[in-house]
């Protein structure tokens, strides 16, 4: 058995993996990485297998001690990350020998970084409880014996300024000025944001009926539109079940894009006309 | 019984799927999610879980709320597989079974002062949701939530202008139109009557509910006392429900 242990926890870091035993129609959250993408970038370098557990670090990198020599990759955001103080790349297998130490500093092109190890990781991971990672929390992983050739995979894009929208089942909904101030506008991602939602910050929209008759479903990546005016996009940990208008929605690949945006950061809007057949 | 899938929609297809007095319309969005909605249908719950009982290749997972069926599709879908969903002989109201659910009556002050404020007692409330077989409405908000149905209007009492930052586990509370049971805690905000004996969910299973969507439930109020010798006499709500 193979470990880790957390020295310093970064603003939120959390083991995470695919998790498909459990049901929506039970209300429990699709979970699992915010930049799926990403995840699997870590856990292919290394021959795992994409539902294999790793580590997602948001917004302000961990310290973390590895206690054996082991191999690990590092993919999404760049953190800076150092191991034993020299700059290291992502993207790659990186060799790590026992008790070296890899640390980061705010990520600098992103909101999320993965580290997957050579192995799958042992800690219970459930769907919506989020159990963030604390000073000396250990991770153990029984290392696997497959090969793992010598590669260099390269998120090139990692996030997006306009982010693209479908119209969503209560688009029609929204008022003709709205329609035209979604396009328009800036948005920007609010403080109100972690792994089950993210409040957008940004003009007024206006939706009639302001409410479902009864709630209805949600899923990451669907943008409700709240009483108030304000968009709400909701993520992986997010409800199953709403009762605000769904306005629209960002498509499974495009949401990687939406959760590597820093809090704070603004975007624009691209609501496609596509319509729904 | 046949079903049927009526199209009609603007220029492609817009679907219906009719099975005996279930009219179901169908959106396809994008290929990404499918809708199937019905507004005055109330059985959608239960034939959402036997839809995801098929295990259609094309469907990934299912949502099913009151009105609408949520299939989130894969690149399996086709409209042609969409329409297996005929295959499922689907008779509406197809109650299965009552289950009886003993609950220690702990009333919050906000459910009382919320019956006092529309002229009624507490007497009046219980006699309302225990002489009754309830349906389930759907599963949502958090695993392990039950929504359950069919209080009259006058019933209907709404939610706390400020939610409570913890509703205790197996807390059976009433929200706006709805009766709805806490198996996990939870910020909430509707009023808690009482405390379930059994409870109704068990997440270390995969089909975690001791109820299922066709179940109707009947409250039982009992106090205290008669709640702990239920526990110490029963195993779970099944046993309770088998041997009672």
């Amino acid at each position: 058995m193979h470990a880790l242990r957390i020295l310093k926890a970064g603003m939120l870091t959390s083991v995470q993996c695919l998790l498909s035993h459990r049901s929506q129609f039970y209300a429990y959250p699709i979970s699992g990485p915010m930049d799926r993408k990403s995840a699997n970038i870590a856990n292919a370098i290394l021959s795992n297998r994409e539902e294999d557990p790793l580590i997602e670090c948001t917004g302000v990198a961990p310290k973390i001690q590895f206690l054996q020599n082991c191999k690990i990759a590092i993919s999404g955001a760049d953190a800076q990350w150092t191991l034993e103080q020299q700059k290291i790349k992502i993207g790659t297998i990186i060799d790590v020998n026992a008790n070296q130490i890899l640390e980061g500093k705010k990520m600098i092109d992103g909101f999320r970084s993965y580290i997957a190890v050579n192995g799958r990781i042992h800690h219970s991971v459930t769907s919506y409880k989020l159990v963030p990672l604390k000073k000396n929390d250990i991770i153990e992983w029984s290392p696997h014996h497959k090969s793992i050739p010598e590669t260099i995979i390269n998120n090139s894009k990692l996030k997006k300024n306009v982010i693209t929208l479908h119209r969503g089942p209560e688009y029609h909904w929204l008022d003709e000025e709205s329609k035209h101030t979604i396009d328009e506008s800036v948005f920007v991602v609010s403080n109100q944001t972690n792994r089950m939602g993210s409040r957008l910050q940004g003009p007024k929209i206006s939706c009639y009926p302001p409410d479902l008759e009864s709630s209805a479903a949600t899923f990451p990546g669907v943008i409700q539109c709240t009483p108030s005016g304000q968009l709400i996009v909701v993520l992986q940990d997010g409800q199953t079940t709403g009762g605000y208008p769904r306005i629209a929605y960002i498509r499974r690949e495009e949401l990687n894009y939406f959760n590597q945006l820093s809090i704070g950061e603004s975007f624009s809007i691209k609501m496609t006309s596509t319509k729904n057949s | 019984m046949l079903s049927t899938f009526t199209l009609t929609c603007k220029a492609i297809t817009l679907k219906y799927l009719q099975s005996g007095n279930i009219k179901l319309e169908v959106q396809v969005f994008n290929k990404d999610f499918v809708l199937l909605t019905n507004k005055e249908e109330r059985s959608l719950c239960d034939l959402g879980h036997q839809i995801r009982s098929k295990k259609f290749d094309f469907i990934n997972d299912v949502i099913a709320t009151e009105n609408e069926i949520y299939l989130d599709i894969n690149d399996n879908y086709s409209v042609g597989k969409l329409k297996k969903i005929e295959q499922i002989q689907f008779t509406a109201i197809n109650t299965t079974k009552s289950i009886q659910v003993p609950f220690i009556l702990n009333p919050e002050n906000s459910l009382l002062e919320s019956l006092r404020n529309k002229k009624l007692t507490l007497q009046d409330f219980l006699g309302h949701i225990t002489t009754q077989n309830i349906s389930i409405a759907m599963f949502g908000f958090i695993p392990g939530f039950v929504y359950m149905r069919e209080l009259d209007k006058k019933y209907h009492i709404a939610r706390k202008n400020k939610p409570s930052i913890s509703i205790p586990c197996h807390s059976l509370a009433v929200g706006g139109k709805y009766l709805g049971i806490y198996s996990n805690p939870s910020p909430g905000g509707w009023h808690i009557i009482g405390q379930l004996v059994f409870p109704v969910y068990d997440e270390s299973k995969s089909e975690p509910f001791f109820i299922s969507s066709s179940d109707t439930i009947k409250l039982i109020p009992v106090d205290k006392k008669s709640g702990n010798e239920l526990k110490e006499k029963f195993d779970n709500l099944h046993d309770y429900n088998a041997r009672a």
